[in-house]
This record gives C-alpha cells, structure tokens and sequence, in this order.
C-alpha cells in the first residue's frame, strides 16, 4: 500500500514539475513591428529566435527546443534550432529543419548559470566554426564573416528559486555556399538554458 | 458547494424581487388613478449590472508575455500578428442609487439626478496557469514571481444628470422611454487583491502595488439607454443602457477607457402620492 501511495506521489510530484516548465518553456512569438514574420527583439526569454536567410525565414518553433549549449574541450557550442520557410511558386511555404551552431572558445562554464558571464561579448564569425544543418543535411560553407552578439544575459530566478539563463543578442552573417554568396542577416535571439537543454564535457 | 449555494439564493431572491418590482405598480395604480399635475417630482431607487462592450487599456509591463498562438507558423496561417500579451480580462461594474425626476410637458419629459454608487471590479489572470511578474532585476538576476490572479475593485460616487423622454402616450400603463444622461463621478475607495501562486510570496505584494497606475480620482459617462415602464403612477421600469463613452483617464490601474452595455432596474413614485398618502 506504502508503495502505491508513493508511486502516486512521485507521478504527482513528476506532473507538478513538467507543468511548472511549461509556461517557461514554451515558445512566444511577438511579431516584430517592422518585418512581421520575425520575432521582435526581447530580453524576457521567450524561447524564440528568428532571421533572415536571404528571402526566406530561419524561425524557432513551440516543436522543436529552439536553443542547446554544450561546452566541450574549451569550445562552447550554441545551436538554434527551428525551421526555416522556404516560399514556394502557389504562395504557400514549405518547411525545412534547419540547426544554426556556433561554436568558439570561450573561459570554462562548468554550470549553465556560468553562461551568464556571456553577456555583452561580441564573437568574430570569422574567427569561429559555424555549422548549418538542413534537414539533418550539413550545408558546406566557408569564408564566414559576421557577428554574434550576447547583448544581455540575466540568471532568472521564480519565486526565489534559480530557474534558468536568459541569453539574448543578434547575429548576421554571410558566407559562400559552393562558392555562391549567403547572408543571414537581422538575426536576434531570446533564450532560457537550464540544466535540461546545458552540458559540460 | 457553499458559493453555489449562495449564488442561488441571491438568484431567488433577486427574482422575487424583480417580481414584486413589477407587482408593486399594478396593485397600487389600481387603487389610485388619479390625474396627474403637469409639471411634478417623482422620488425613486435604481440598481444596476453590466458588463464591458469594449475596453481600451494597457497591460502593465512588468507581466511576462504568455500569447495563446506561440508559433510564427500560426500566425502565417491567419495573417494576424498580435502585439499584446494574452491575459484573461474580467470586468463587471454595478450600480445603486435614489434619485428625483422633474416630470413635465404632460409626464412626456423628463429630468432627473440623484446619487449613484458604482463598483467596477477588474481582474487579470493567465490563459495559462499563472501570470509571471518581474519583481526585480539587476546586473546578473531578473525576479518573476508567479501570480493567480490580480483584481482591483474601485467604488465611486457619481451625480447622474438623465433627460428622458416617452415618445408615445405617457399616461398609458406600459410605456417605452429614451434616455440620455451622463455621471460625473468621484473616486471614493480602490481595493486590490493580488492572489500569490506561491503564498510564501505575498511579502511582495506592496512592491507590485507600488507599480500600479492610480486611478483617476475623477471620470465622467455619457451614455443612452432604452427602457420599459410599468404603472401608470407608480413606475417599475427596467433599461437596457447601450454603450457610450467615458471621459477621463484611467478609469482603474488597468483601463484608460470603455463603454459597457448593461441592465437597470428602477422604481419610482410620484411626489404628490407621497404627500397625499401622508395627509
């Protein structure tokens, strides 16, 4: 009976939790005065990212965890991941995944509450790997240049309690694709990490 | 189970006591049928409810963003971009009050005022779960707390001023009437009631309230209303007021304007019956 009662409560504690992420977690979209199909910029942690890949539109989505970092031998590792909207001839769009990493040396961040140290750092691209995946498809880039910029990082805490770090910045730019020019451009992003979507090597 | 309870037995009796209402002038008038003056006061109550037909206000900015539709894709669908948080919105006002109406040009016209108490309760609360407050913020920690619910309830005095107006025959047992009419209000108390998801956190209550836009201690509305009497002397009458306009700023913390559409319910009694009932 005892184990009944706690397989009860542990379900109910397990319910609690996941329901507490939720309204974090999710992703808001608030359209941008000036160009409606991104994202405006925050600095709430809205889970919500966007850009311009040349006419198309790179967007986080509420189905897919739209940031991960991992920090591994030195090197940080910041992906956004989401769809990007490819239009099409009859108006409609088509959809693609599409992951965007970042990947530069950065101090050791052991905890993701180390990653509020980013704030206000700029990152050379071209000093830095990029990676862009389509559909699960890298795409072969080189000759990148550009900016990454961590305008404001802020450590949330609910009703007290730690919850997770608010990175919020912009990034452009551009690079060869087969030796076609590419741009990014308008990119801003406003994302919670915590320990779900953090890891340490 | 016990609101439930409560609820119906303020139903009931509500019921019973509309019913009287319309009772009253059909017993009474039967008794007394008598000429009317031209040109003579009626005394009366009045009570009201009614609910907003548009409302125009801000969202304090320190609540978190928690829009219903969260992803761009649904907003391509429907071409429709929203800029304001989503957050459920409750406004119910209602009114009490005695006034004198100065009846002429064979009962057809008339100009009251009195005293009017109203209440206006507003509530904001999440579509969601809870509201997210940002309490404070620093270098490197921002501060949400979780709200229930926020509610403000302001009570006020007002000084109605109605001009109304039967277009057919006045001395009839049931008559429709216009009205036009404004309220020049006086803010008299504002109550707020803010509802913690985690009461250890009511220690921030001051700090929330302290972000709260006062509200004006004055306003005007200007409103019109279409209505029934019954009772030839007596009167029992029941209006619908259709939306008009306010006139101020910040009728609560949260509301720089509205209209409302709603229900009143009145009864008056001429002057000359009172005198003459006493003699």
């Amino acid at each position: 009976m005892r184990q009944y009662i706690l397989l009860i409560m542990t379900t109910l504690l397990v319910f609690c939790a996941c329901r507490y992420g939720e309204e974090l977690d999710r992703t808001i979209f608030i359209a941008d005065e000036d160009d409606h199909n991104l994202p405006a910029y925050s600095e709430w942690g809205y889970n919500a990212f966007g850009a311009k890949y040349e006419r198309s539109y790179f967007l986080s989505s509420n189905n897919i965890t739209p940031c991960k970092a991992v920090y591994k031998e030195g090197i940080l590792h910041f992906s956004l991941h989401g769809y990007l909207n490819l239009p099409e001839v009859n108006a409609n769009s088509r959809q693609q995944q599409m992951s965007l990493t970042f990947s530069f040396p950065s101090s050791t961040k052991e905890t993701y509450q180390d990653l509020q140290k980013l704030g206000e750092t700029d990152i050379d691209l071209s000093l830095c790997t990029v990676e862009i995946k389509r559909d699960n498809v890298a795409v072969e880039i080189e000759n990148v240049s550009g900016h990454l910029i961590f305008k404001r990082t802020q450590l949330l805490r609910i009703d007290g309690v730690e919850n997770r770090v608010i990175l919020s910045g912009t990034f452009d730019m551009s690079f060869f694709n087969n030796n076609i020019p590419n741009k990014i451009s308008n990119g801003r992003f406003d994302v919670g990490i915590n320990d779900d979507f953090y890891s340490f090597e | 189970m016990i609101k439930t309870v409560k609820k119906i037995l303020i139903m009931s009796g509500l019921t019973v006591f509309i019913c009287c209402l319309f009772m009253l002038p059909i017993t009474i008038t039967a008794q007394n049928v008598e000429k009317q003056p031209d040109g003579y006061w009626r005394v009366g109550l009045e009570c009201g409810k009614s609910s907003p037909f548009e409302v125009k206000g801000d969202i304090p900015e320190q609540i978190r963003a928690g829009n219903q539709v969260s992803d761009y894709h649904d907003y391509d669908y429907y071409y429709y971009y929203p800029k304001n948080i989503e957050v459920n919105r409750e406004h119910v006002s209602w009114l009490a009050g005695i006034k004198a109406e100065y009846a002429f040009g064979n009962g057809h016209f008339g100009i009251a005022s009195g005293l009017r108490i109203s209440g206006l309760r507003y509530s904001l609360s999440s579509p969601y779960k809870y509201l997210l407050w940002k309490i404070a913020q620093d270098d490197v920690y921002t501060d949400y707390v979780r709200l229930d619910r926020i509610c403000q309830t302001n009570y006020s005095l007002g000084l109605p001023v109605e001009l109304r107006i039967y277009p057919r025959n006045a001395k009839k047992f049931v008559k429709h009437y216009f009205k036009i009419g404004a309220s020049f209000n006086c803010l008299l108390s504002t109550n707020n009631d803010i509802k913690f998801y985690d009461k250890k956190m009511e220690h921030y209550k001051n700090a929330i309230e302290e972000k709260f836009v006062s509200p004006s201690p004055f306003n005007a509305n200007i409103y019109s209303s279409y209505g029934i009497h019954l009772g030839k002397e007596i009167h029992a009458g029941m209006e619908i007021i259709l939306p008009g306009f306010v006139v101020g700023k910040n009728i609560n913390s949260f509301v720089q304007s509205y209209s409302e559409l709603g229900i009143r319910f009145s009864v008056d009694v001429p002057l000359y019956l009172l005198q003459k009932q006493k003699q």
